[in-house]
């Protein structure tokens, strides 16, 4: 039986990536999306995904709630943090839950404002939103694993992600880079797809990554 | 103030002020009348999330429906917290359905926008979000109305005021009541112009509010450890803040 944060820590994951997934695979089904693997190919983006209806139906309920869940996430990591170090400042650890907190709002946004007339869809809105997201995400994911590199070195049991947190933030910051050369270079959009779609899902799995150092985590007393 | 007061707090308050700014902008769009619709029922809840911008910050209450769920699982914390023991099938169950309940409401949401106009064309759509609403209202003022039974049955343990209780029957017996006249007003064939968009308007008011009574009862329950332990050495968090703000 998981903990309430692992189960967050799940949820986080999967709602998100299973809304994604699942727009894709409907609309490829209906015929709005090219049948491909953007992964690899970038023939879309997330956002063409969750435009059309009536995968936007999806794509805006499971990606709005799973933002919500990214909130809880940070108030798990908020929890965990003050519990390992409660003698450390903790305002360095609230102020990253609180730009934690501050990118989700920004994918809240950037979801809400996406509909089907793609003529009339406030792209300034969603692209600033989107953009927020992926580098403030970016940013205190980074923070939160070097807070965690400094606990290790002081000998304090932070479980056993910190290694693949440690690629997950080295891989996001070399598509980052990517992105930065594709921009400069003005090329296609599907490089810029692929680069999409792979930070979304290193993003993700940074808030995976935590259920196995909240295993024995518990949130409340009556988990 | 607790983190489950401030669950219950946001339960009742994000839904008043999104819905306040959805009437506000449908009605500068010239989409709604400016009127009282809780005695008029001259626009609906969901017309003030129908047309843009005010659509945008309408998806903004799946947050709130996120929060509903907490709010039950608040409540099932609480209810076990009191008794210091695992909850009764039944109330785990009512825990569960409750928080199942807003899966609905996020579905009802989830379809909303200018795609449903003109509602003629859109059917399907419209029986969609009419069914999943009245689902989750229906599904929460039952459930409500079996939290409000537990609290009457543990009120010695539970050490709130009986004026919490007895508010938690009404609100959750008026919105059965109502739910129960819309129906037979549907099914009688007695349907007015502006009486469901009253009932709508009344039902999410009553709902709403009885997320917002946790506020009182929930002045001392203290949801999770940290806040707890914080509880303990207000001292200790206040001198970690100090320390980092010097470093």
């Amino acid at each position: 039986m998981n903990t309430l944060p692992q189960r967050i820590a799940l949820g986080s994951f999967w709602l998100s990536h299973i809304s994604f997934w699942f727009t894709l695979l409907l609309g490829m089904y209906l015929g709005n999306t090219p049948i491909c693997m953007p992964y690899i190919s970038g023939c879309t983006s997330i956002t063409a995904t969750g435009i059309p209806d009536p995968q936007s139906y999806f794509f805006r309920g499971g990606l709005i709630s799973a933002c919500a869940l990214f909130i809880f996430w940070w108030y798990c990591m908020k929890s965990w943090l003050i519990q390992l170090t409660p003698e450390k400042p903790i305002l360095t650890v609230r102020w990253m839950v609180a730009i934690g907190i501050f990118s989700s709002v920004c994918l809240i946004v950037a979801t809400a404002v996406l509909r089907p007339e793609k003529g009339e869809l406030p792209w300034k809105v969603h692209t600033i939103g989107a953009a927020l997201f992926f580098l403030v995400s970016l940013l205190v994911q980074t923070r939160v694993t070097l807070y965690l590199r400094q606990l290790a070195r002081k000998d304090v049991d932070i479980g056993t992600s910190l290694p693949l947190k440690t690629k997950l933030i080295i891989a996001q910051w070399g598509f980052l880079f990517v992105m930065v050369v594709l921009q400069l270079m003005d090329t296609s959009d599907d490089p810029k797809n692929v680069v999409e779609w792979w930070m979304a899902l290193l993003i993700g799995l940074f808030y995976l990554s935590s259920a196995q150092d909240w295993r024995y985590f518990k949130l409340t007393d009556t988990e | 103030m607790t983190l489950p007061q401030r669950v219950a707090l946001f339960s009742f308050m994000f839904p008043v002020v999104i819905i306040t700014i959805c009437y506000y902008l449908s009605w500068q769009g010239g989409h709604v009348d400016l009127c009282n619709p809780y005695i008029t029922g001259c626009e609906a809840i969901t017309a003030t999330g129908i047309y843009y911008p005010a659509a945008y910050v309408f998806r903004g209450l799946i947050i709130a429906y996120v929060s509903f769920g907490l709010w039950w699982y608040c409540a099932g914390a609480w209810l076990q917290s009191v008794r210091g023991e695992p909850l009764k099938r039944w109330v785990k169950n009512m825990v569960w359905v409750g928080m199942s309940a807003t899966v609905m409401a996020v579905a009802s949401l989830a379809v909303l926008g200018e795609n449903m106009v003109p509602k003629a064309e859109h059917r399907d759509l419209w029986r969609f979000h009419v069914i999943t609403a009245s689902l989750f209202f229906l599904i929460t003022s039952v459930c409500q109305i079996l939290m409000a039974y537990r609290m009457n049955q543990l009120k010695h343990q539970l050490d709130i005021k009986d004026w919490s209780i007895r508010l938690k029957v009404a609100l959750g017996v008026v919105q059965l009541i109502m739910l129960m006249a819309f129906v037979a007003i549907h099914l009688l064939g007695l349907k007015a112009s502006g009486v469901e968009e009253i009932f709508e308007w009344w039902l999410a008011t009553f709902c709403a509010l009885f997320f917002l009574t946790g506020f009182w009862d929930w002045k001392d329950f203290r949801l999770t450890r940290l806040e707890k332990t914080q509880a303990k050495q207000p001292s200790l968090d206040a001198d970690a803040e100090f320390q980092g703000v010097q470093s």
